[in-house]
């Protein structure tokens, strides 16, 4: 059952990738679906990154000494926005955290 | 003039900064998926099968949770949804190769090699040979997250979850999304689309993430329709 479920799967993300790839297909495409298309990423990726962050042990926890996500996150967060840089957002978070969790 | 091997090397070199996010996020991977209760050839062939981590990670956490295969499908169908989109905005840039060359960089399209491939269109808009840096970025990074993979499989028990390695995915997410964030409405789009993901998490099938990604997107998209107006109004 889970190989149909993964090649299912699988065969769908293809197609998603592929599907623009070919002229005939792209330019069947309705134009207006361009704005709803533009915010996918933004609201799948926040969608799975917050209760990531959030959630600690199955539950709800939004105490900063509790949950030393919270503020890892929020530091790779400002990194991110003022350097734009991707090795520096991802170090800086873990070192963050990794700290926290030595000092605590 | 670049040639085809040093446009190749080119991407493969620049790949470099994403492989610090991807390869802890591929061990992750592999780790949840043997912790779910997938076999060992199960979860390595899922990365080369779906080759997208996000959908990976839902797909393993969805069917270890018992939910029904139609809701697993979906959820992995719309978290790989992004894909057309970065399909559609390359679609001039490729249409004029062989079939062969589509066919194989349309398997590679990822988050990151969309984010090397704009980059690079952007600045080398004219180099006959864009495709070859494609194929540099792309293969690098399958053939790094089939690594990660088969080592987060076979160190599934030896890993220890006090690394917080599962915390390198949120990061690596941060670090694709922050750069995302240009408008007003994307901020709109951001803002509902965590606020959904924590509000809807009572609900069955962790429907929360399909539903948290409709309310994000139609959030931003009602946004973007309400801020033109205005400025045409204003106008």
């Amino acid at each position: 059952m889970i190989w149909i479920v993964m090649i299912v799967a699988g065969l769908i993300t293809y197609s998603t990738r592929f599907s623009m790839f070919n002229k005939s297909i792209a330019e069947k495409m309705p134009k207006w679906v361009e704005v709803p298309l533009h915010y996918v990423p933004i609201a799948l990726l926040t969608a799975i990154i917050v209760p990531e962050v959030l959630i600690y042990e199955q539950n709800l926890s939004l105490s900063i000494f509790e949950n030393l996500r919270i503020i890892a996150a929020s530091f790779a967060i400002l990194i991110a926005f003022i350097s734009r840089n991707v090795i520096a957002t991802i170090a800086s978070g873990l070192v963050c955290l990794w700290v926290l969790q030595w000092l605590l | 003039m670049a040639s085809k091997t040093s446009e190749f090397f080119m991407g493969a070199r620049d790949m470099m900064p994403h492989h610090l996010g991807v390869f802890p996020f591929g061990l992750v991977f592999g780790v949840l998926a043997i912790a779910s209760g997938l076999s060992a050839l199960e979860a390595i062939l899922m990365s080369s099968i779906i080759f997208g981590g996000a959908s990976q990670i839902v797909f393993v956490q969805l069917w270890s949770a018992g939910v029904p295969s139609f809701i697993v499908g979906s959820s992995v169908a719309i978290v790989n949804l992004r894909h057309l989109l970065y399909s559609a905005s390359l679609t001039k840039y490729v249409e004029s190769l062989p079939l062969k060359w589509r066919m194989i960089l349309a398997y590679l399209l990822t988050d990151q090699s969309y984010a090397l491939m704009v980059q690079k269109y952007r600045i080398d808009k004219f180099s006959d040979y864009n495709h070859y840096y494609f194929l540099g970025s792309g293969l690098t990074l399958w053939l790094g997250w089939q690594i990660a993979t088969i080592i987060g499989v076979l160190g599934a028990s030896f890993i220890s979850e006090q690394w917080s390695l599962t915390f390198a995915i949120s990061l690596t997410f941060i670090a694709i999304v922050i750069p995302l964030l240009k408008t007003r409405a994307d901020l709109i789009a951001c803002f509902v689309a965590g606020i959904l993901s924590i509000l809807l998490q009572p609900l069955p099938w962790k429907l929360w993430l399909i539903l948290a990604g409709i309310g994000g997107i139609t959030a931003g998209w009602i946004a973007t329709t309400v801020i033109k107006k205005s400025r045409r109004s204003e106008k």
